[in-house]
């Protein structure tokens, strides 16, 4: 391939990254001060807010790791009915929203919550017995439960890729079972550990919504740009925020270029989960992965059905409270739901569109190109929502379009940050199309526009659904772009809730998040059938 | 080059959605340049949007539309302040009595004085400019959770210096003034008293007694329902709210928080603006306030009946209006000395 042709195939990514990240974010720069730039870096506060943070995030990082090994080992081990549908309702708290996995936390552990009522009576004392909430510990905690999936999916591929007749023969020859985990597991599991660090790093380091829900004192970078945002010293504070989010993008960069290797073209073999249940390991393996679900699906489960207990309404009940509200400029709850779906329906086809062009052309392309593209798209991850936001405002609200108002504005918002996670499962995918295949096209003469329309795309069809709903239910539940770009004639269910929540209608406005979760989990595990794809974050 | 069915069974179900979607999406907008635009707190759209409904009664034939950007009353007026030099709004809501100097001073609004002033009292108008005009009032109080307070025989706060007892250790919350329009006015009401320098002092020492700073709202009402606090500020109207059994008050003293409507100066659609500002002054939609939201009317034809339940303090502290101008350098230090000190 000539290098024009090389530089054409790298169109699409490019595209995606000049409209949805750079030019808004030069925005954001362009409203920087120098003056503030360089007094924030001297400033005693912003260190102690940057030492917080990092320790939080290093903290999160390491139990989220932690916990999740053992459950990314069974889960490329075994195999089982519904196992992808368990995987696809794992990620659920990484798409709720944060406000109910709080609500979940403050139920489940607060000082009168429910684990400290139980243990007090077991213990026999009136005092609280954890008492994390309102502290950096509980938003720890928090991260953990919204990590723990996503560090096990990647590492989940770490497993995978190991050789179980290599595992045997380090037995015999070592000897001993650290000697094995030294010699086989470390080694392969390396990269991928590395790489779910960062990512659950950058995440952490880049959250608001959760310090400010359960944080109590305790605060971050990123929520002091949320607190002076749309002051001049927020842009200052958002570069300084991006610098070191892009520096952690890097090192995953970088990290991936030294040690990428494509994904395997098959599946690898999983054991019956029949075998794990002979030894007593195994055994005790299964249970972790039941506390595992336990813990991960609680605090989900509870703010959604909260509700209907409390108010002691049926779901038609509330459904018919919510018919009856009057939310917008004459809008119904009927016309929210349908302009929410209407723009998850666009940004889904948006965003999977997007994400062929981007795969399909760097599959094209190959070496290099594919490679860099496929690192590069980990980029826009680490990027600050509330940030990306700002800048979008800046540039397409009221810069160089107009969008303002306008749901193009939210579907663009909400597109950027679903794109690279559309592109991770197609990515994967695409990867297991047999080489032979399109060596047998290519013989035959068929031309790249043939072979993409009657080969590639037929057998990708799977994990391009499996996205299309992926990006469908996180724009259904986005609060960060629905919450910037809305107006009383353009609202999505996010900011439905929030109208309930400034007329005092908490019991509905809680009934809704449960409704808008609900959706959410009947779609993913709708993608888990449809799609025979593992998931793929990195 | 032949396509198999499924592929295009899923291509036609796809593009027919799609088609839908966007036409569904462009027929219910209205242009937004055709519109009379309204900015204020997210907090306050509840108000804004029956307001809205019944101008659009009055007048169908005009297009308005409410926007807060998700912002706080003091993002928000900053954002008009930045806009200044081509405004997007024609009319500002919301704004509040202790950050309307720092709006007027930045000449971003246009003194208008609408022919229906006569409707609201004297007393009632607090810009001394005359350029921002009442549009409704609130009462932030010292609430308590009955049931725990007297499980814990505590005597029930009735002043912002009760709050400090040793026995209210780990029982008390303020809303953060960062993220909360009421934990700002709670802030705002202890500098009116104390001053700037005593106050913050005040609420240092308070800190030994604060379980937690809630983010807005629902936080407070998750906090109060779980039995995490029960001491705390609250709007007047809060007390009584079915989900938050026994919060109670004394209601001794208490903050009057103050929010008014101005025009903005070079609005796209000046006539129609103040068509609004008159609408919003009038009985008719005053009589909106108190059912929509957590405030009252300043007219006072209009009806309070909604809130007969809730105590309205009978010592009423209003903005300290030499403090004008300092909000964002007093919620710079409370972030550093109160949150992280």
């Amino acid at each position: 391939m000539n290098g024009v042709k090389g530089l054409l195939t790298f169109v699409p990514f490019l595209f995606f990254l000049t409209l949805f990240y750079l030019v808004p974010l030069v925005f954001i720069v362009g409203n920087v001060s120098f003056t503030d730039f360089i007094g924030i870096i001297g400033d005693s506060y912003i260190h102690r807010l940057l030492y917080g943070t990092f320790v939080q995030a290093l903290l999160s990082t390491a139990l989220a790791l932690l916990l999740a090994l053992p459950l990314a080992f069974f889960f490329a081990r075994y195999s089982f009915k519904g196992k992808r549908v368990l995987e696809y309702v794992l990620l659920t708290t990484f798409f709720v929203p944060a406000f109910t996995v709080a609500e979940g936390l403050i139920v489940l552990l607060g000082e009168r919550g429910a684990i400290n009522t139980f243990l007090s009576i077991l213990l026999g004392t009136e005092e609280p017995v954890i008492k994390i909430l309102y502290s950096m510990w509980a938003v720890v905690l928090a991260h953990v439960i919204y990590y723990v999936p996503l560090a096990a999916l990647i590492l989940e591929q770490g497993f995978s890729s190991i050789d179980q007749d290599l595992v045997d023969a380090a037995r015999v020859f070592s000897g001993s079972l650290l000697r094995t985990l030294r010699a086989v597991y470390l080694n392969a599991l390396a990269p991928y550990m590395v790489a779910a660090s960062l990512l659950v790093f950058a995440f952490s380091f880049i959250t608001y919504s959760t310090p400010m829900l359960v944080g109590g004192r305790f605060t971050t970078m990123e929520v002091e740009i949320y607190a002076t945002r749309f002051r001049p010293i927020s842009s200052s504070l958002a570069l300084l925020q991006l610098s070191l989010t892009l520096a952690i993008s890097t090192v995953i960069i970088l990290f991936r270029e030294r040690s990428y290797f494509p994904p395997p073209a098959g599946y690898p073999a999983e054991e019956p989960i029949s075998r794990l249940l002979s030894k007593p390991s195994g055994v005790l393996l299964l249970v972790y992965v039941m506390a595992i679900y336990v813990f991960e699906i609680s605090p989900v489960i509870i703010p959604m059905i909260n509700p209907f207990f409390e108010a002691g309404q049926t779901p038609l009940g509330v459904f018919r409270g919510l018919q009856e509200f009057k939310f917008g400029f004459g809008l119904s709850f009927n016309d929210i739901l349908y302009q929410s779906l209407a723009v998850a329906v666009v940004v889904s086809t948006v965003s999977t569109t997007l994400s062929i062009c981007i795969v399909w052309s760097s599959k094209v392309s190959g070496g290099f190109v594919e490679r860099a593209t496929s690192v590069l798209m980990a980029l826009p991850l680490t990027v600050s929502r509330s940030s990306l936001a700002l800048g979008m405002l800046l540039s397409y609200g009221f810069g160089i379009t107009k969008l303002y108002g306008s749901w193009v504005l939210m579907a663009l918002g909400q597109s950027a940050v679903i794109t690279p996670l559309a592109t991770r499962v197609i990515e994967a995918s695409w990867s297991r199309v047999s080489r032979e295949y399109r060596e047998a096209a290519d013989a035959h003469g068929a031309t790249t526009l043939f072979r993409l329309i009657r080969i590639e795309i037929p057998l990708v069809l799977p994990a391009l659904i499996a996205s299309f709903l992926m990006a469908f239910s996180s724009s259904l539940s986005d609060f960060t772009f629905s919450t910037f770009f809305s107006t009383l004639n353009l609202m999505t269910l996010p900011v439905a809730v929030n109208i309930l929540i400034d007329t005092r209608r908490l019991s509905l406005a809680l009934a809704l998040t449960s409704l808008i979760t609900t959706i959410v989990v009947a779609v993913e595990v709708l993608g888990s059938q449809l799609s025979r794809e593992r998931l793929r974050v990195m | 080059m032949r396509i198999g069915w499924k592929t295009l069974a899923v291509i036609a179900v796809m593009a027919v959605a799609v088609v839908t979607s966007t036409l569904y999406l462009l027929l219910s907008q209205p242009r937004l340049e055709d519109t009379l635009i309204i900015y204020g707190p997210r907090g306050i759209s509840g108000l804004a949007t029956a307001l809205v409904n019944g101008f659009k009664s009055r007048y169908p034939d005009v297009n308005v539309t409410f926007i807060s950007y998700g912002m706080g009353s003091i993002e928000i007026a900053n954002k008009l302040i930045a806009e200044k030099g081509s405004p997007v709004a024609d009319v500002i809501i919301g704004l509040p009595e202790f950050y309307a100097k720092v709006v007027v001073d930045a000449g971003a609004l246009e003194p208008y004085k609408p022919q229906n002033l006569s409707l609201i009292p004297e007393e009632e108008i607090w810009d001394p400019t005359g350029t921002v005009l009442p549009m409704d009032k609130g009462y932030v109080i010292i609430t308590y959770n009955e049931t725990i307070i007297s499980r814990l025989s505590l005597p029930p706060p009735e002043r912002l210096d009760d709050l400090l007892r040793p026995e209210y250790k780990d029982l008390v919350f303020y809303q953060d003034p960062t993220s909360s329009g009421t934990g700002l006015s709670f802030l705002v009401w202890v500098l009116s008293v104390k001053g700037v320098d005593e106050g913050f002092d005040f609420l240092k020492r308070l800190e030994q007694n604060i379980k937690v700073h809630p983010s807005g709202w629902t936080t407070s009402i998750i906090a109060l329902k779980s039995g995490e606090v029960a001491i705390g500020s609250m709007f007047n109207t809060d007390v009584g709210y079915e989900e938050t059994p026994n919060l109670t008050s004394k209601a001794v003293e208490g903050f009057v928080y103050r929010e008014g409507i101005a025009l903005v100066r070079n609005a796209k659609h000046p006539e129609i603006a103040k068509k609004f500002i008159e609408f919003v002054l009038s009985t008719e939609a005053q009589n909106l306030v108190a059912p929509e939201g957590y405030m009252y009317p300043v007219n006072p034809k209009a009806s309070v009946e909604f809130f007969s339940y809730a105590p309205v303090p009978s010592n009423r502290i209003t903005f300290n209006r030499e403090l004008a101008g300092s909000v964002e350098q007093w919620l710079d230090r409370w972030r550093r000395e109160i949150k992280t000190g």
